[in-house]
C-alpha cells in the first residue's frame, strides 16, 4: 500500500470503530459531549502514535513468546505519560471529566490491536502513519458522536448552546443507552453508505474482511510454532 | 515491507525471557521518573492556581499565604475538614471549609464553603463531583451557559449563581428550624424539605441535594466546634 493510503485507511475504510469495532467502550463511555469526545480521541491518537514506533521498532528485539506483556508495558508508559501531561497542562474541567478513562486507553483495544496486528510487522514509518490514522478516526468518529449526543440531549455544541430556547435536559441521548442507539445507527448509517458506493460503481457490495477474531491475533496468544 | 517477526532465540528460556521482561520493565520505570520530574512541579503549580481561584471567590479578599494558611479538623460524624484561613493585616476576614461527601448520587461531592468570621456563610462552591448532568450537576454547578450570542463575549467576573448553593448564604450554625403549624416537632434545619428540614432540594436530585445540604451543616458546624483556634489572629 502506498505510505498515504496508510495514513487514510484509518479514516473511513478501516475505521477502528465502525469497522474493526475496536474500542467501543470509551467509544460509548466518553462521547457524551463534544469536548469530552474529542480530548479523548486526541489522548489516544497520542498513545497510539508513539506506541506503535516504539513497538514497531522494537518488534525484532522481544521474543515472541513474552510480546503482548511487553507491548502492554511500552503502552502502559505512554498512557502513564499522557495522564501526567493532561493533569499538569489540560484545563481542569476536562481533566476532571476524562479522568478515570485515560488510565483506561491501555485496555483499549485498538491500541493493542494495531500494536500486535500492524505495528509488529511493518516499518517504522507505516506504524506511525497506521497510528496517526486510526487515531484521528476513532477522534473524528468520538467527536461526531459528542457532538452528535451533546446536541440531542442539551442544543449544545461545544459547550455553547446553539438554540437558546432549549431549556430541558434530554437524557436519553447522554446517558448509556442512547449511546448504544446512536452508535448503532452510526454503524448501519455507514453500512448503508458503503454500499451505496458500490452500487453506483456497479460492484457487488462486500463487506470488510480479514477483520474478524480469526485474524485479530490479540488472543492467540498461543505460540505460532 | 514485511518485518520478519520470527526473533526465536537459541535458548528462549523462562531465565532470560523473566530478564528481558524485566529490563523492559526498568527502562519504562525510567521513562516514567522522568516524565514525573518533568511535570511534578507544573501538576503542583496547576492545583494550587485552582485552589486559589477558588478561594478567592468564596472568601472576600485576603492577603496571606493561603495555601500554607490551614487548620486540619475532624467534623462530629468524623469526617475531615480542611480549613483554610484567609487573612488581611493578621486579622482573619474569613475561612474556607474544604470537606467531601462519599454518598453523592454519582460517588464523592467535594465542596469548598466560605464563612465569615461570625460563622455565617459568605458562599459554596462545589468543587468536585461526578453527579448526572442535567440532573443532579444542575444542583453543583456554577457555570455561565454560553450560547451563540455570547460566546465571543468574556466571562464575567462574578460567578453565576445556582439557588441550591445560593440559598446556605448567610446561615451559620446557629440556625433553628422554621416555625411550622401544629405540633410536628421540626427536624434539623439543615435537612431538605422532604425529609423534614428548611432547605431546598431539587426534584429529581434528591440524594444529590440531600448530599450538598449535609457539606453545608457540615461546614458550618465544624467551624463552630473550632472557631477559637481558627479565628486566633496572626502576629
Amino acid at each position: 500500500m502506498s505510505v498515504f493510503k496508510e495514513f487514510t485507511k484509518g479514516l473511513w475504510r478501516e475505521n477502528p470503530v465502525l469497522v474493526l469495532l475496536l474500542g467501543t467502550c470509551p467509544t460509548l463511555a466518553v462521547s457524551s459531549s463534544s469536548l469530552n469526545g474529542m480530548g479523548m480521541g486526541l489522548a489516544t491518537t497520542f498513545v497510539l502514535f508513539g506506541s506503535n514506533v516504539v513497538i514497531s521498532l522494537i518488534a525484532g528485539i522481544v521474543p515472541k513468546k513474552i510480546r503482548i506483556p511487553v507491548y502492554i508495558i511500552v503502552i502502559a508508559t505512554f498512557v502513564t505519560i499522557i495522564e501526567l501531561l493532561m493533569r499538569a497542562y489540560a484545563p481542569e474541567s476536562l481533566y476532571n471529566a476524562l479522568g478515570i478513562f485515560i488510565p483506561l486507553i491501555v485496555v483499549n483495544c485498538i491500541v493493542l490491536g494495531r500494536a500486535e496486528a500492524f505495528a509488529s510487522k511493518n516499518g517504522v514509518l507505516s506504524s506511525a502513519l497506521d497510528g496517526l490514522g486510526m487515531g484521528l478516526g476513532f477522534t473524528l468518529v468520538l467527536t461526531f458522536l459528542g457532538m452528535t449526543r451533546e446536541f440531542l440531549s442539551t442544543g449544545s455544541l461545544f459547550e455553547v448552546k446553539v438554540i437558546t430556547a432549549w431549556n430541558t435536559d434530554f437524557l436519553l441521548p447522554a446517558s448509556a443507552p442512547g449511546a448504544f442507539i446512536i452508535v448503532g445507527l452510526l454503524l448501519a448509517g455507514m453500512n448503508y453508505l458503503n454500499y451505496r458506493r458500490s452500487v453506483k460503481r456497479h460492484e457487488r457490495y462486500i463487506p470488510p474482511q480479514g477483520l474478524d477474531c480469526r485474524h485479530c491475533s490479540i488472543c492467540k496468544l498461543i505460540d505460532e510454532d | 515491507m514485511l518485518k520478519n517477526s520470527n526473533s526465536l532465540k537459541n535458548t528462549e528460556t523462562p531465565w532470560k525471557l523473566g530478564a528481558f521482561l524485566a529490563g523492559v520493565g526498568l527502562l519504562a520505570a525510567a521513562a516514567l521518573a522522568a516524565a514525573d520530574l518533568f511535570t511534578s512541579s507544573p501538576i503542583a503549580e496547576a492545583r494550587k492556581r485552582s485552589l486559589r481561584s477558588a478561594l478567592l471567590q468564596v472568601l472576600p479578599e485576603f492577603d496571606n499565604d493561603i495555601g500554607n494558611d490551614t487548620f486540619d479538623a475532624t467534623s462530629e460524624d468524623g469526617a475531615a475538614v480542611k480549613f483554610f484561613i484567609g487573612r488581611r493585616g493578621g486579622k482573619v476576614v474569613g475561612v474556607a471549609a474544604e470537606t467531601s461527601d462519599r454518598n453523592g448520587y454519582g460517588g464523592e461531592i467535594t465542596s469548598l464553603c466560605g464563612m465569615l468570621p461570625n460563622g455565617k456563610i459568605n458562599l459554596m462552591l462545589i468543587t468536585r463531583h461526578n453527579e448526572t448532568p442535567g440532573l443532579g450537576a444542575r444542583v453543583c454547578q456554577r457555570k455561565e451557559q454560553k450560547t451563540i450570542f455570547n460566546v465571543f463575549r468574556p466571562s464575567p467576573e462574578k460567578l453565576p449563581g445556582n439557588i441550591y448553593l445560593d440559598q446556605f448564604n448567610g446561615k451559620n450554625a446557629a440556625l433553628k428550624p422554621k416555625k411550622r403549624g401544629g405540633d410536628v416537632e421540626p427536624e434539623s434545619p439543615w435537612r431538605v424539605k422532604k425529609d423534614g428540614g428548611d432547605m431546598l432540594y431539587m426534584t429529581g436530585a434528591t440524594v444529590t441535594s440531600r448530599a450538598v445540604s449535609r457539606l453545608a451543616e457540615r461546614s458550618v458546624k465544624t467551624f463552630d466546634a473550632n472557631r477559637n483556634r481558627l479565628l486566633e489572629e496572626k502576629k
